[in-house]
């Protein structure tokens, strides 16, 4: 580390480029203006706040596409900006927006529309674009903190409700844990390899891990299956995913998932990339003991949200079986199956929020009886999202399980592809079961109209899941340009 | 006008022509009947191209990709096209006669599905690239699913639906596995290419595996054993979906796949006996349960079955007359068979008596269908001069001349004996002979219903009668296709007195004297239970039951809201992969440390740790477990203080001593002593959780000190804390010079965690709650 010195020798230490990281800074700053204008104003101003939390993230949506695609580092090497954190940061926003736009008339309605809901979604935006962006061990554990705690207290945001605190304080007591154990794996990838810069330690790995090395990673990779919700650091997710108010466990289920994911990406390929056939082993296993399980235990699911959470965990099966391929072709299978993964989540929750009845929210599958002649638009629309999480085709949920499978295959783990198609035939099982409740089984009754936004949502979802097949190009074109961007 | 073009505006035509129905009752149901009429017209006039070559489009899909839908029409798929379009169009015509009386939704909604099916069969048959063929595969299954389950207030058709939908799915995705491979190890999914070199396909190792994979995805579909349970139950669906999807078409498509792949699989010598092994299964499966079938629709299920099987086995059979007799069978089959489900239909729908012995005296009612009926099982039967005949002396021509002759023919024989007994039953029980109990008859024939089976059987006749206007046209082309090289055909209908006839005359008579005996033999073998456990779908529910179970078992286990067994399974995997990591790494589990100095006020330390953690452990109260932990804190900061870390053994003290005292006081707000929470047997298992966890550790960290750290870092703060700081003690240097502004920070948390303690233990700001709830627990 050369440092330039004054003439008496006093360094001078430039200040770092601020241009890269600017859709960050313009959150934070924005969020600030926010949490004194709630602060000011009371209860009153949660309206005002939330509106302008997403004209907040628009705006930086916008800003973030309009940014150049070529790779930027800054922050002494700690913060990149590329296509790859491009395509996840606006996913990332998109999918915080809409969440966030659509708790609103639910909050309302239960009377926890508070002005912190919005601005600890903004900070735990913050939180994930930072995580996406992250070069080094330092900034991933800044960006996955300031993500996770802004989640513990939106886990537990209906206060007075017991199943929403104990979602939080569960969420919280295994976060920590996770925290931990991926602080402690830093410390040792740190000791043993003399850097926390992700390309400098892929460097030195260059010339083979050694055993410190290893256990480190062992630890890193325990901390972050924690926050995608693998097996075995899976167990969270059903009861948060249940406990949480509805709108919470929409957001959960969607930005989060995929900044942790873009950030398992980024620390596996970014700095132990060489060291691939260390840690393919226990991807692999993550990827397929998550598929199995979630594919098995949502047989059991009564409750939506619950059936919610083993779904996400068997999709991160698949998308990490991509991660596990190791090559650029596996990266972009998980950006596909990421992508599109939330968009699907996005639509069901939209689905999930519209099922009322005489002011009581519906959670269970049975509630869906019928609805097809109810509420046809509804129930094609559920029907379709579900099949399409069980990956049948020509749906937009097969599309990507081809692209994990295919991207797994290539690199050779032609076993655990097949292993995931059976997953797969079982999970299926599950969301056809849903389909036929829709279609054939008898009408309880009618919900409550549906919102508008929650329709629009719902609408836009179903439709690009319906319809992906037919032009796949744009999304399959931008992300082999974001995958581009790492190799 | 391409293939393309006519697929595209016959699946615009499929989607807008039911929305008219529902409006317009006349002109939409003359809509819903001119879309697959002008398709198979637009076919019909395709078979001089094909004839001379296969017709090839390529049409761009995800160009970036490369990835084209290329439209494949060759000889085989053109009769498959021919048979989807032309029953689609008699279909269609019946669909609307048969649900007359719903309401003109339900009546679109079915015909909705029926011409959606029928562009995605088109579509499927006409794919050359695999992985699109896969899509519309499963499509078909789609929406098999929403026709067998169409008369959703009945249990057994939701039951049937689901289980087709999952038997079908499933095998679809073990197709796609395969597919996948065949991808992986060819480079192309386009089947035109595989069939021009499918060297790097047949040479792959994974070859056999490929091949598993796709009979599998083949077998379910078209309802082979293990797989054949379905079909049968999936006669839930109304008469003209049965006839459509579950008789002429879409059971069809498995044994479409192996014909088509059947040039490049059958370079494996294990193939065709395979095929042979598993439709001869099949066949006898299928004869036995039509015999000792009921319902009209399940015996004509059940020869559907065995239909299938026969197809299945000739596939599998070599020579160039198992592929003539292929694509004869295929043909003639698809007429009869859907024509004998028009006439049941017709029947089940004026008497409303689904069971065939409680039928009877029809002919009078019904003449026109029982004419129909009496055309059509005259092909069935495989009597001269139907089309029946010529496909059967084929079948036994290609049974004789294979390497299997003798087990093929004895199975052939068999079966086709039934096939005629089952051929003569569904004439005589529902129509000429007098009925046991009187039959209320609800309506007479409706035109619409009877000009379907009324055609396809006068077409089968006509077939027979005059062979050549299919033999070069339809025949040659798609035995050719099958075959892998051109074929010369003779189709015709009189073979002169040969091995052939004399299994014909033997099959028509035996099947006679079954026919007679058919009361006796029924009820014979209905009686053995036996065939029940065998051969129904008990296996598909001891599957889904069990699969049911251990879902059940692993969340009720797993997920039980518990958050010790959440931690508990936590740290059991970590601890799991730090031992793969130790025994799986190269160096030894154990090695010698040089350990350094041998302290005695170490070990006091160390002691301390100890207790404070025995303490911790062993506690019933909260706030003793609380000071033991401080305990080892405190014993840890010793450490640092020791080891020439001053500075940061005060910050380990203060933030122990925060710790302790805010927990504490938080605690003295809950009952201080802990109600027994764990069994001694999960102490048991906790206990010996941490011992190995601890090991591990312990072995792990001197592991890790054996191996020398990288010695970047303290070699660099060594060389630069005092030319740049101005500081000998590094530690020193590194907290309040390089990072100062994180020791800041670190001092800023610790004093913000001082206030939020305050905050919290200000009496009067605790707010008055309800005590909480009883806690998420997994339903």
């Amino acid at each position: 580390m050369p440092v330039e010195t004054t003439a008496s020798g006093i360094p001078i230490y430039a200040v770092p480029a601020l241009g890269p990281a600017l859709p960050e800074i313009i959150m934070a700053v924005g969020v600030l203006a926010l949490v004194l204008y709630g602060a000011l104003r009371g209860e009153r101003s949660t309206g005002v706040v939330t509106a302008a939390a997403i004209a907040l993230m628009a705006f930086t949506l916008g800003f973030v596409l309009t940014m150049p695609a070529e790779t930027q580092i800054t922050f002494a090497d700690a913060f990149i900006t590329d296509g790859f954190a491009r395509f996840m940061k606006a996913l990332v926003l998109i999918g915080a927006i809409v969440a966030l736009a659509m708790s609103r008339e639910h909050f309302r309605r239960a009377g926890i529309d508070r002005y912190e809901y919005p601005l600890l979604i903004l900070l735990a935006a913050i939180g994930m674009m930072v995580m996406i962006s992250a070069n080094d061990l330092i900034a991933l554990y800044l960006g996955l903190e300031l993500q996770s705690l802004a989640a513990y207290v939106i886990a537990s945001f209906h206060r007075d409700n017991a199943r929403s605190t104990e979602a939080g304080l569960k969420y919280f007591v295994l976060g920590a844990l996770a925290s931990g154990m991926l602080l402690y794996g830093s410390s040792l990838v740190y000791g043993f390899t003399g850097s926390v810069s992700f390309p400098e330690i892929a460097a030195v790995l260059t010339e083979g891990a050694n055993p410190g090395v290893i256990f480190g990673l062992v630890f890193i990779a325990a901390g972050l299956a924690f926050k995608v919700s693998a097996v075995p650091f899976h167990m969270w997710t059903p009861d948060v995913y249940q406990g949480a108010p509805t709108p919470v466990t929409a957001f959960f289920a969607s930005a989060p998932k995929v900044a942790a994911m873009a950030l398992a990406v980024r620390v596996f390929m970014g700095a132990f990339l060489t060291i691939v056939d260390q840690w393919q082993q226990i991807i692999v296993f993550i990827a397929v003991a998550s598929m199995f399980l979630g594919a098995f235990a949502a047989i059991g699911q009564r409750d939506i949200k619950r059936l919610m959470a083993y779904s996400s965990i068997a999709n991160i099966g698949f998308a990490l079986l991509g991660l596990a391929a190791g090559t650029q072709q596996g990266v972009e299978a998980v950006l596909v199956y990421m992508a599109i993964y939330m968009v699907m989540t996005l639509g069901v929750f939209a689905c999930i929020l519209a099922m009322r009845r005489g002011g009581v929210e519906l959670e269970t599958i049975d509630d869906l009886a019928g609805t097809a002649r109810t509420h046809p638009g509804f129930a094609f629309a559920m029907a379709m999202l579900m099949l399409s999480l069980a990956g049948i085709p020509p749906l937009a949920g097969f599309i990507g399980k081809y692209y994990a499978f295919w991207a797994a295959v290539e690199a050779g783990l032609v076993v655990f592809a097949v292993l995931g198609v059976i997953a797969s035939v079982v999970g299926a099982y599950y969301y056809l079961r849903i389909a036929k409740i829709i279609y054939f089984d008898e009408p309880v009754g009618a919900y409550e109209p549906m919102p508008g936004f929650l329709r629009g949502v719902m609408a836009v979802s179903a439709v690009f899941t319906v319809g992906f097949w037919l032009v796949p190009a744009p999304l399959v074109a931008a992300a082999g340009v974001a995958a581009r961007s790492l190799f | 006008m391409s293939v393309t073009l006519a697929l595209a505006l016959g699946l615009i035509g499929s989607i807008l022509a039911p929305f008219a129905a529902a409006r317009w009752k006349t002109i939409g149901n003359a809509l819903v009947v001119a879309v697959p009429a002008l398709l198979f017209i637009f076919f019909f006039l395709q078979l001089g191209a094909v004839g001379e070559a296969p017709i090839v489009e390529e049409n761009p899909w995800v160009p970036s990709l490369g990835i084209a839908l290329t439209i494949r029409l060759d000889g085989f798929s053109l009769l498959f096209a021919l048979l989807i379009s032309g029953i689609g169009t008699l279909v269609a015509l019946y669909a609307a006669s048969y649900m007359d009386e719903k309401t003109p939704f339900y009546r679109a909604q079915f015909l909705f599905y029926i011409l959606l099916f029928m562009s995605a069969m088109l579509a499927t048959v006409t794919a050359d690239n695999l992985m699109a063929l896969f899509v519309f595969w499963e499509m078909t299954s789609l929406l098999s699913f929403l026709l067998v389950g169409f008369d959703s207030t009945k249990l057994a058709a939701r039951k049937a639906a689901l289980q087709s939908m999952l038997v079908t799915v499933g095998g679809g995705l073990s197709l796609l596995a395969g597919i996948i491979l065949i991808g992986v190890t060819a480079g192309t999914f386009s089947i035109g290419a595989l069939m021009e070199n499918p060297a790097p396909l047949v040479e792959s190792p994974l070859f056999t595996a490929i091949i598993i994979l796709m009979m599998a995805g083949a077998f379910t579909k078209s309802a082979q054993v293990p797989f054949h349970f379905w079909l049968p139950n999936a006669m839930a669906a109304p008469t003209p979906a049965s006839a459509y999807l579950h008789s002429a078409t879409m059971v069809k498509l498995g044994v479409f796949l192996l014909a088509t792949m059947a040039p490049i699989f059958s370079q494996a010598a294990w193939f065709g006996p395979t095929l042979v092994a598993f439709g001869g299964a099949t066949m006898l499966i299928a004869a036995l349960q039509a015999l000792r079938s009921t319902a009209f629709k399940a015996v004509l299920a059940f020869s559907t079955v065995a239909s299938l099987g026969t197809i299945t086995m000739l596939i599998g059979l070599d020579g160039e007359v198992a592929a003539v007799a292929t694509v004869g069978f295929i043909l003639a089959h698809a007429l009869y068979k859907a024509a004998l489900f028009f006439c049941a239909g017709i029947v089940i729908h004026a008497t409303g008596e689904p069971r065939l012995n409680r039928l009877g005296g029809l002919a009078s009612v019904m003449p026109i269908t029982a004419g129909a009926t009496v055309l059509a099982a005259f092909s069935a039967a495989g009597l001269p001069p139907f089309v029946g005949f010529i496909s059967k002396e084929y079948l036994f021509e290609a049974q004789i001349e294979s390497t299997f002759t003798a087990i093929a023919v004895l199975i052939g024989v068999l079966v086709n004996t039934v096939m005629v007994a089952i051929a003569v039953v569904v004439v005589m029980r529902p129509f000429f002979r007098p009925a046991r109990r009187e039959l209320h008859v609800h309506h007479g024939e409706a035109t619409g219903m009877t000009v379907g089976p009324v055609a396809l059987g006068l077409i089968g006749l006509l077939f027979g009668l005059a062979p050549g206007l299919v033999a070069t046209s339809l025949i040659q082309p798609a035995a050719s296709a099958i075959y892998g090289e051109p074929l010369d055909v003779s189709f015709y209908l009189w073979h002169g007195f040969t091995p052939m006839l004399a299994l014909s005359i033997l099959v028509v008579a035996l099947g006679l004297l079954v026919a007679k005996y058919w009361d006796p033999i029924h009820v014979a073998l209905r009686r053995r239970r036996i065939f029940d456990r065998l051969l129904d779908d008990r296996g598909y529910y001891w599957v889904l039951d069990n699969t049911l179970a251990l879902a059940r078992w692993s969340t009720l286990r797993l997920q039980n809201g518990d958050l010790r067994i959440y931690t508990a399974v936590i740290a059991t995997v970590v601890t799991f992969f730090m031992v793969y990591a130790l025994l799986a790494g190269d160096g030894p589990v154990f090695p010698s440390v040089n350990h350094p100095e041998f302290n005695l006020y170490m070990v006091g330390v160390v002691g301390l740790i100890i207790v404070g953690c025995f303490v911790a452990a062993l506690t019933t109260s909260l706030v003793t477990a609380i000071i033991g932990v401080g305990l080892a804190g405190y014993g840890l900061a010793l450490v640092f203080l020791l080891n020439g870390g001053p500075d940061l053994a005060l910050t380990q003290f203060s933030v122990e001593t925060l710790f302790v005292v805010i927990v504490t006081a938080v605690l003295l707000r809950l009952p201080l002593m802990f109600t027994k929470t764990r069994t001694p047997g999960e102490r048991r298992y906790d206990a010996s959780l941490a011992a190995v966890f601890a090991l591990t550790i312990f072995s792990a960290v001197l592991w890790v000190e054996a191996v020398p750290f990288n010695p970047v870092i303290p070699e660099y703060f060594a060389q630069v804390s005092y030319t740049e700081a101005f500081g000998r003690n590094v530690v020193n240097v590194v907290l309040v010079d390089f990072r100062a502004l994180d020791t800041f920070g670190e001092i800023a948390v610790v004093a913000f965690a001082a206030l939020g303690a305050w905050a919290l233990l200000r009496r009067n700001n605790v707010a008055k709650k309800k005590p909480a709830a009883t806690p998420a627990k997994e339903g």
